[in-house]
């Protein structure tokens, strides 16, 4: 009697291994994924059982209420953003999970927002996207540039995944450029299209390193240097004029000049002693757009003897000097 | 029509004579500079007036053939880097190469225009401006060459035997495409004088 005993044990523990397998790793190993619109109704079936199984629904991993069944359906209306999750429906004695989709609730995308800009002009110019309003879901652009009627590469760039960049091909031919942009996710597609000369995307980047500094013995003088923006490929051939603004800080109204050459510009008007703001902006001299403004530079003019700076008006206190510890005084020398 | 245009390259065949000492060519790249620049500011309209006189298509909005070439003009169009790397001859040599042909293709263009809108005195007398100041140029490159002690090739004829059974279609198109190069041109003759401004300082 003995031996028959194992085998049975075997046989039952093994079909019960296979009920708690087949239970565990059911027919939905991996949630069905699925798309739906924002403000939608949706009904989500569970699996391929009857509808009137008994079933029990769980949104990550918390019970929903019965009266959102439709028999073993679960319908959801007007989905909302926190709406997305993973939706498990379960046989309501045994348990067992019937069937798993991971939902997703977004748009589909509106027109897509287009733009292009060359900075390094002569040698190129890039390209940015962006959707006006956020779908919720992954998106997938694609890009295609023509000049005229030939193909051109636009090359990703390395670090922001809503730009490309295109190498230009020809100077001094008025040949268009079409750049057309598509983007679709899993609820719909849209597209756009720009059609542009070369020369009319040139926009530089800002000067840099703006300085400005107050002229010795010159209380009315700011001398204002500047580089060009090392962006810029060749300045030598392709020069930019500079516009330079500046005011005092306690002022609205700003002075302008405009400079064809140089990278330096002395002010002759300057209140004495106010504190002055000064920003630079640069134009190809020929084509396009000025960049926008540099970072403010700040100085006050010279002036005869060193007292705190400020941009209020100073109450004349001659006699009370704001000694720094280690800073000489100079009234003893005028 | 179709004969190939002289490349600006070939003028390298020129033997390179001593001229002399070179003067400091600023001054005249300077005249060029500004003559240049003051012609840029009327290429567009000589463009637009020329295409309004010709009727359709020509006249239609937005009209473009940007592939339409002629075959006795140099293009303007060149790669940034070819343009870059061109020494001052090559440059100048190019520059003289493409005015000479452009005075001698705007005067075809003015005695087709005669013929073919003679009731247009604005076209035509845009068209004798733009010849005469693409002539001036010429003066100006050459003061320069001059200056830089480089050889001034000679002018030749770049027409060539032009077919005078030219349809008005043909003397049309041909027009377009003058019109269109000698604002090319100047763009590019203004970076090129530009760059020798840069170059040689005053």
């Amino acid at each position: 009697m003995a031996a028959p005993v194992p085998w049975a044990c075997c046989a039952v523990l093994a079909a019960a291994a296979a009920v708690v397998y087949a239970q565990r790793h059911g027919p939905q190993e991996t949630p069905h994924v699925q798309y739906e619109r924002l403000g939608s109704d949706v009904t989500l079936p569970c699996g391929t059982a009857n509808w009137d199984a008994a079933v029990t629904w769980r949104v990550n991993g918390t019970d929903l209420a019965p009266d959102l069944l439709n028999g073993s359906q679960l319908v959801l209306r007007g989905l909302e953003l926190g709406h997305s999750g993973v939706y498990a429906c379960f046989h309501r004695d045994s348990w067992h999970l019937r069937h798993q989709v991971l939902l997703n609730v977004g748009l589909p995308p509106r027109e897509p927002v287009l733009s292009c800009r060359s900075n390094t002009y002569p040698k190129g110019f890039y390209c940015s996207w962006h959707l006006p309003t956020p779908t919720y879901i992954p998106n997938t652009f694609n890009v295609t540039v023509l000049h005229g009627s030939k193909i051109m590469v636009c090359e990703k760039d390395p670090a922001l995944k809503n730009r490309c960049h295109i190498r230009y091909m020809h100077l001094f031919s008025t040949v268009k450029y079409k750049v057309s942009i598509s983007v679709s996710n899993a609820l719909g597609h849209n597209a756009t299209a720009i059609t542009f000369d070369e020369f009319t995307i040139v926009k530089p980047d800002p000067p840099e390193n703006v300085v400005a500094r107050p002229v010795p013995s010159n209380p009315r003088r700011l001398e204002v240097t500047w580089q060009t923006p090392s962006t810029w490929p060749d300045p030598e051939s392709f020069p930019l004029k500079f516009f330079l603004r500046y005011r005092p800080l306690i002022l609205d109204q700003w002075q302008h000049v405009e400079l064809s050459d140089g990278t330096a510009h002395t002010i002759t008007d300057a209140y004495a002693g106010k504190e002055y703001i000064i920003q630079v902006a640069a134009k190809d001299n020929e084509i396009g757009t000025w960049s926008d403004w540099s970072v403010a530079a700040h100085a006050t003019p010279w002036t005869e003897e060193p007292r705190h700076l400020t941009t209020e008006a100073q109450a004349p206190d001659h006699d009370q000097h704001h000694q720094l510890p280690g800073t000489p005084t100079h009234h003893e020398d005028l | 029509f179709l004969l190939p245009a002289p490349l600006c390259l070939l003028t390298l065949l020129l033997p390179p004579l001593g001229l002399g000492a070179p003067m400091s060519p600023a001054e005249p790249i300077s005249q060029a500079y500004s003559l240049a620049l003051y012609m840029q500011k009327n290429t567009s309209t000589l463009l637009q007036t020329y295409l309004q006189c010709q009727g359709s298509p020509f006249s239609d909005p937005g009209f473009s053939a940007p592939e339409l070439q002629l075959g006795s003009l140099p293009p303007a169009a060149v790669s940034f880097k070819t343009w870059h790397a061109l020494n001052d001859r090559e440059r100048l040599s190019c520059a003289q190469g493409a005015f000479l042909a452009l005075t001698q293709h705007l005067q075809l263009v003015g005695d087709d225009q005669s013929d073919l809108n003679p009731g247009s005195p604005i076209l035509l007398a845009q068209l004798g401006a733009a010849r005469l100041r693409a002539q001036g140029l010429l003066g100006n490159i050459a003061a320069i060459m001059t200056a830089l002690g480089l050889p001034i090739p000679p002018e030749e004829d770049t027409l060539g035997l032009v077919p005078f059974g030219a349809s008005a279609f043909e003397r049309k198109c041909r027009g377009y495409v003058v019109t269109r190069e000698y604002g090319h041109w100047t763009d590019r003759a203004v970076r090129d004088l530009a760059l020798l401004k840069a170059k040689y300082p005053g």
